[in-house]
């Protein structure tokens, strides 16, 4: 059970390029666009949940729907800054 | 009492940043190989990563929450802390102090204080230096845990020790490398977490013009208010923001304070470092949309009972921190409101970050090789630096609890930056720009510095004497205070420090090629095009900030 984990997580760094073998330091907008990947992928999620379960409590202008907009906003923004930045090092 | 509900997916968001940070620290490890990647971050980091990591370290939560809610009080005065007590003392920082800074590389402020003067004047800036950092750091600490607890209802202890441990970890693992990595993304973080909450104050107002319009003039304009102190919300005259404010707080903390000039240090080269800075000014310039803002619609919100919004009271006492909280409630559903509190918890964190990063650096260069250990190896160093951010880290801890038993000091924290920061810029100034200014004129007269500033606050705290007598003016509110004694420490400094030089022996000009000006080879000699230069950025970056004062007259 321990070794499928360990491979699982072995292969999911070296797909993202953070595994041991690497030489060089990937660019921090790397990781920026990582981090702002998946928390906005929670975000966007979280505010589809809710168009389809609205919440009792609604929040002012929510029905702009700013959780949504934003988070596919975060979503894209985090996706580009990584993918942009998926082979920068830093010498 | 507990203003935000965090669901589960406000808890995933945080939970995420966390592994994020603590898993970046393990990945930064295997490559902090020396004491030069620790504490200088090996010096190769761009203008870019330097410059937002200049002005995250200064970002901090405590800032956010703080200033939004003197934005409350204050009104659009509170702008000037990050435009005329920012800008031109960024700008100045790297076009003239930055050669001297970086050429001679040094691995702190104290260190330059060596090279300049002796001894005795860095030991000195150090301890002084190292106690500020210890203390601000905890009182960060417990503010945090203040705030957390208040607004989101988490246990004290446990909010304080777990962010104390989390930022314990990434430190020591790779020093000032992991301590900026983590501010830039705070720096995305609080962009990401708190620029809607801007955005939708404007939109339910009716458009910025409408935010405005609904506000007092003395809470609305910059200047126009400013010739008589009862005319506006700070209560200050404009002598006071330029010369207290604009000229010796700002300059002495923006281009002596080392928690952010060590992030200059890290740049990979001279032009790089210094355009750290210059490029920070164009994002500090841009803060306001966060904090005044959020402040201004606040106002607008609570001046009109129809919006339904009061801000939090303690014991009868309106608590001004909670109007950024209180909007995120407003505004932000489940996951957004994860987000707010990601962005707040980041910046704390990052804050917390970068003073001890900066006190481990000061520790191991400016007193234990200075003065305990003059021949520590290389390896000896890196350890140090590990064992003195656990230490430093124990040591905020303890002030935070402290400061919990103490709320007052909280009061302090202004003061403490006019105690260290003021005094030692007229020391700066003198000593990179006139050649016969004496070390023994530097020691006495920033001891003279600080030590006026202290005086001048028990004087006016324990009332021995009245405020007026330094603000100059009739009536003055404790941020005018402020300002004033910072102006009169750096004056009695500047003059004790040439008073005295002018009768102590000078060091030969030999000794310090590349410290002075006059001294140290023209940098604007390099073949740079205009366009890519410093200078060319500096003019960009200050003709910005006359228009905004203009248009915000």
């Amino acid at each position: 059970m321990k070794s499928i984990w360990y491979s699982v997580g072995q292969r999911l760094l070296k797909w993202l390029g953070l595994a041991e073998t690497e030489a060089h330091m990937k660019s921090i907008w790397y990781f920026v666009g990582l981090l702002l990947t998946v928390m906005g992928a929670i975000i966007t999620a979280s505010a589809l949940y809710s168009l389809a379960n609205p919440p009792a409590a609604e929040k002012v202008l929510s029905h702009l729907h700013p959780d949504l907009w934003w988070g596919l906003f975060m979503l894209a923004f985090g996706m580009v800054f990584a993918l942009l930045n998926r082979r920068k090092t830093v010498e | 009492m507990v203003t935000l509900g965090l669901s589960p997916v406000d808890w995933l968001v945080i939970a995420v940043y966390f592994v994020f940070i603590i898993g970046l620290g393990f990945y930064l490890k295997r490559f902090t190989k020396n004491q030069e990647d620790f504490f200088m971050a090996g010096r190769k980091n761009s203008s870019w990563v330097a410059g937002i990591a200049f002005l995250s370290a200064n970002l901090g939560a405590l800032e956010l929450l703080g200033m939004t809610g003197n934005t409350f009080k204050y009104g659009m005065y509170v702008a000037h802390f990050y435009w005329i007590g920012a800008i031109p003392a960024m700008v100045f920082l790297g076009l003239y102090m930055m050669p001297f800074y970086y050429s001679s590389r040094i691995h702190s402020v104290p260190g330059y204080l060596k090279l300049r003067f002796d001894e005795k004047t860095r030991v000195l800036n150090a301890i002084a230096f190292a106690g500020m950092t210890l203390l601000v750091s905890g009182i960060n600490l417990y503010a945090m845990a203040l705030v957390l607890h208040t607004f989101v209802g988490w246990d004290w202890n446990v909010s304080m020790w777990v962010s104390a441990m989390t930022v314990a970890v990434y430190v020591t693992l790779s020093g000032l490398l992991s301590a900026i990595f983590t501010e830039i993304v705070q720096f995305f973080l609080i962009w990401f977490g708190l620029f809607l909450v801007s955005v939708m104050g404007i939109v339910e107002l009716g458009g910025p013009r409408a935010v405005f319009a609904r506000i007092p003039p003395s809470l609305a304009t910059l200047w126009s208010t400013s010739a008589d102190p009862t005319q506006n919300g700070m209560v200050i005259t404009w002598a006071g923001i330029v010369l207290g404010l604009g000229f010796v707080l700002s300059f002495g903390y923006w281009t002596t304070d080392f928690l952010v000039v060590q992030r200059a240090f890290s740049a990979r080269d001279l032009r790089a470092a210094r355009m750290t800075p210059i490029i920070a000014s164009f994002f500090k310039m841009a803060v306001p949309f966060l904090v005044i803002m959020s402040g201004l619609v606040a106002i607008v919100l609570a001046s009109d009972p129809k919006y339904g919004f009061a801000l939090l009271t303690d014991g009868g006492q309106v608590n001004y921190d909670s109007v950024l909280p209180l909007l995120i409630q407003r505004y932000y559903p489940t996951g957004l409101i994860g987000l707010g509190v990601t962005a707040l918890l980041a910046g704390f964190m990052a804050g917390q970050a970068g003073n001890v990063s900066a006190f481990n650096t000061v520790w191991t260069y400016d007193i234990y090789r200075a003065l305990i250990n003059k021949k520590a190896s290389d390896e000896h160093l890196l350890w140090m630096g590990r064992v003195t951010t656990i230490v430093g880290i124990i040591l905020s801890v303890v002030t935070a609890y402290w400061a919990k038993s103490f709320p007052s000091i909280m009061d302090y924290m202004q003061a403490i930056f006019s105690w260290v920061n003021a005094p030692l810029f007229a020391t700066m100034l003198l000593g990179m720009f006139v050649v016969w200014i004496t070390p023994n004129g530097a020691f006495w007269g920033l001891l003279a510095g600080m030590g006026s500033s202290f005086t001048l606050f028990l004087a006016v705290k324990f009332q021995w004497i009245n405020p007026a007598s330094i603000t100059l003016s009739a009536t003055a509110s404790d941020m005018a205070v402020n300002f004033w004694r910072a102006w009169w420490a750096w004056v009695i400094c500047f003059v004790v420090t040439i008073l005295v030089s002018v009768f102590t022996r000078k060091k030969p000009k030999a000794e310090l090629v590349g410290l002075v000006k006059g001294l140290t080879a023209e940098t604007s000699l390099q073949p740079i095009p205009f366009l890519k230069r410093p200078e060319f950025y500096g003019i960009v970056s200050i003709v910005i900030l006359i228009l905004l004062n203009i248009y915000y007259w």
